[in-house]
C-alpha cells in the first residue's frame, strides 16, 4: 500500500517536474524574444537617428557656408559639396538637402541660385548690393555642372559676363541651333534677343535642363536697369517657352537673374532686396532729417533738405519706389534717384558737411 | 523552484538593462546641454561681430566702412525704428527678430561721457525678452563716431541672449 502510494506520488512529482521544465523553457523563450526585439528596435532607432544626424550635419554645414559667405564682401569660394540642394519659393523661401526632412527658411537673405543644384562642389560668390549706400550682401550659388552659353552682343551681356563667378562653365557661341550637348546638369543660354533662341538640333534629352535668359537694357547703353525674360526649352515642340519677365536694377540683380534662370526664385529675391532697400532708405532719411536739424551750416542744410532737389527728395523717391510694385518704370525712377544721391554724396565729401552715407 | 529562479534572473536582467538605459540618457542629456551652450556662445560672438558691419549701424565714408565702429546717429535712429516696428509687428521688426531672436543689445558709452542717459550715451538697440532666464552675456568694446561733431568715443556693446 505504502509502495503504491509512493509510486503514485513519484508519478505526480515527475509530471509536475516535466510540466515545470516545459514551462520554464517557454518562459525563457518568450523572455529572450522580448529582449531580442528590444535590441533590434534600439539598433533600428540608432540607425535612423544617425541618418537624420547626417542630413542635419549637411544642412548645418550649408548654413555655416552661407552665413560665412554673407559676412564677407566681394569674395568667392569653392567648396566640396556632393549632395543635391533644392531651393523652393512657395510664399516662403526654403532650401534643403535632397532626401532630408530638414528645410531651412531664408526669408530675409538674398540668395540667387537655380531651383536645384547638383554636382561635386559649390561655388559661392558674394557681392554687396548698393543703391547707392550699402543695402545687403547678395549671394550667388552655382557649380561647374551648370553651363552658361552666351550668344549675341550688347553692353548688358558684357556686364553679366564680367560679373560671372570665376571657375563657372561659361562659353560663347554664334550658333545656338548646332550647339553641342555635353550633358551638363543645366544648360543656360544667355542672349540679348529672343530671336536667337532656336531649336536645338544637337541636344539629346533636353527635358528639364535647358533654359534661357534674354537680357534687355533699359535704355540705350545703360546697363544699370532693364528687363530679363525667362524661358525653358520644350523638346516636344522644339521651342523655348516663355516663362515671364522681370526687371533688374544694378549688375547685382542682373547677375542674379542669370544665375537663377528661374523667374519665381528671381522674383522672390528681388522682392527681398527691395524690402531691404525701402527699410534702409527710410533710416537714411531719418538721419538726413537729423543732420538738417543739428548741422549748423546753412550750405549743408540746403543739400539735406532744400529745394528743388536734395538728399531728402532722393531718399524719399528711393523709399517710395522700392516699396511699390516691381516694374521697369519704377526701376527707371529708382535708378535716377540713386544716381543723383551718389553724385550729391560725392560732392559733400569735398565739403565740411557730414556725408549722407 | 527552478521556474521561480528563472523568473527572478530575467527580472534582474531587465532591471539592469533599464538602469543602463537611464544612465546613458543622463549622459546624453548632459552632452546635449554642453553642445547647446557652445552653440549659444558661438551665436552670440557671431552676432556681435556682424552687428558692427551692418549698413544701418556702421561708420562709413562714401561706402568704405570702418572696422568695429558704430555711427551714433544711426544707433538712435535704428533703436527707435526697431521699437516702433515692434509695436506694429511690421516687416522691420520681423527682419531684426530673424537675426537677433530673444536678446537684448545695449550700447553704453564709457569715454568721454558716462552718464548713461538714453539717446545721449546709452542706447537700447534691440530688446525682445525671452520667456527663459538670461543664459549668455558678452561685452564687446566698440568705437562710436558722431558725424555731426566729428568726434569719436569709446563704448561697450552688451549682448544678452535669452532662452
Amino acid at each position: 500500500m505504502l509502495l503504491k502510494r509512493k509510486k503514485q506520488e513519484n508519478k505526480v512529482i515527475k509530471n509536475k517536474k516535466g510540466f515545470a521544465i516545459q514551462f520554464s523553457w517557454l518562459f525563457v523563450l518568450i523572455g529572450g524574444a522580448v529582449i531580442l526585439a528590444f535590441f533590434f528596435a534600439l539598433i533600428k532607432d540608432v540607425g535612423h537617428e544617425s541618418e537624420v544626424e547626417s542630413y542635419s550635419d549637411l544642412t548645418k554645414e550649408l548654413d555655416n557656408l552661407l552665413s560665412i559667405s554673407s559676412a564677407s564682401r566681394d569674395t568667392q569660394k569653392t567648396v566640396l559639396f556632393e549632395e543635391k540642394i533644392n531651393f523652393v519659393y512657395d510664399g516662403t523661401s526654403r532650401y534643403y538637402v535632397e532626401g532630408s526632412n530638414i528645410h531651412r527658411e531664408y526669408n530675409y537673405n538674398v540668395i540667387f541660385s537655380p531651383f536645384e543644384l547638383k554636382g561635386r562642389e559649390l561655388i559661392i560668390k558674394t557681392l554687396v548690393f548698393e543703391a547707392p549706400f550699402k543695402v545687403t550682401p547678395v549671394l550667388y550659388l552655382s557649380n561647374r555642372d551648370i553651363e552658361f552659353v552666351f550668344s549675341g552682343s550688347s553692353s548688358a551681356l558684357n556686364a553679366v559676363y564680367t560679373f560671372m563667378p570665376d571657375n563657372l562653365t561659361t562659353t560663347y557661341t554664334d550658333d545656338i541651333e548646332s550647339y553641342p550637348d555635353d550633358d551638363f546638369f543645366h544648360t543656360v543660354f544667355v542672349v540679348n534677343e529672343s530671336s536667337l533662341l532656336t531649336i536645338l538640333e544637337e541636344f539629346r534629352k533636353p527635358e528639364g535642363r535647358v533654359y534661357a535668359v534674354v537680357v534687355s537694357s533699359g535704355s540705350g547703353t545703360v546697363v544699370e536697369y532693364g528687363k530679363l525674360s525667362f524661358y525653358h526649352y520644350n523638346p516636344s515642340s522644339g521651342l523655348f517657352v516663355y516663362d515671364g519677365e522681370s526687371p533688374f536694377l544694378g549688375s547685382e540683380t542682373l547677375l542674379g537673374g542669370v544665375i537663377s534662370h528661374d523667374k519665381n526664385l528671381y522674383d522672390s529675391n528681388l522682392k527681398k532686396l527691395m524690402q531691404r532697400l525701402e527699410l534702409l532708405s527710410g533710416l537714411h532719411l531719418e538721419r538726413v532729417k537729423h543732420y538738417y536739424e543739428h548741422v549748423p551750416f546753412a550750405v549743408c542744410k540746403q543739400n539735406y533738405d532744400g529745394q528743388p532737389e536734395s538728399a531728402r527728395n532722393y531718399l524719399e523717391d528711393i523709399r517710395t519706389y522700392s516699396g511699390e510694385e516691381v516694374s521697369l518704370d519704377n526701376f527707371m525712377i529708382l535708378y535716377a534717384a540713386i544716381t543723383d544721391l551718389r553724385i550729391l554724396n560725392n560732392y559733400l565729401i569735398t565739403t565740411e558737411c557730414p556725408f549722407i552715407y | 523552484m527552478q521556474m521561480t529562479e528563472t523568473i527572478f534572473v530575467v527580472f534582474f536582467i531587465l532591471i539592469i538593462i533599464v538602469l543602463g538605459f537611464v544612465a546613458f540618457s543622463k549622459f546624453q542629456e548632459s552632452a546635449i546641454k554642453e553642445q547647446q551652450r557652445e552653440y549659444r556662445s558661438s551665436r552670440v560672438i557671431e552676432m556681435a561681430h556682424r552687428l558692427s558691419s551692418w549698413p544701418e549701424l556702421e561708420c562709413s565714408v562714401a561706402g568704405a566702412s570702418q572696422y568695429v565702429c558704430l555711427d551714433k546717429i544711426k544707433l538712435g535712429i535704428l533703436g527707435d525704428f526697431i521699437n516702433e516696428s515692434k509695436q506694429k509687428s511690421s516687416y522691420g521688426f520681423n527682419y531684426y527678430f530673424e537675426l537677433l531672436r530673444d536678446s537684448k543689445i545695449t550700447i553704453t558709452e564709457i569715454y568721454p561721457s558716462h552718464t548713461k542717459t538714453i539717446g545721449k550715451d546709452y542706447w537700447v538697440l534691440y530688446e525682445n525678452l525671452g520667456s527663459g532666464q538670461t543664459t549668455e552675456v558678452i561685452w564687446i568694446p566698440v568705437n562710436l563716431y558722431d558725424p555731426v561733431t566729428q568726434k569719436r568715443s569709446l563704448a561697450i556693446m552688451e549682448l544678452l541672449i535669452y532662452e
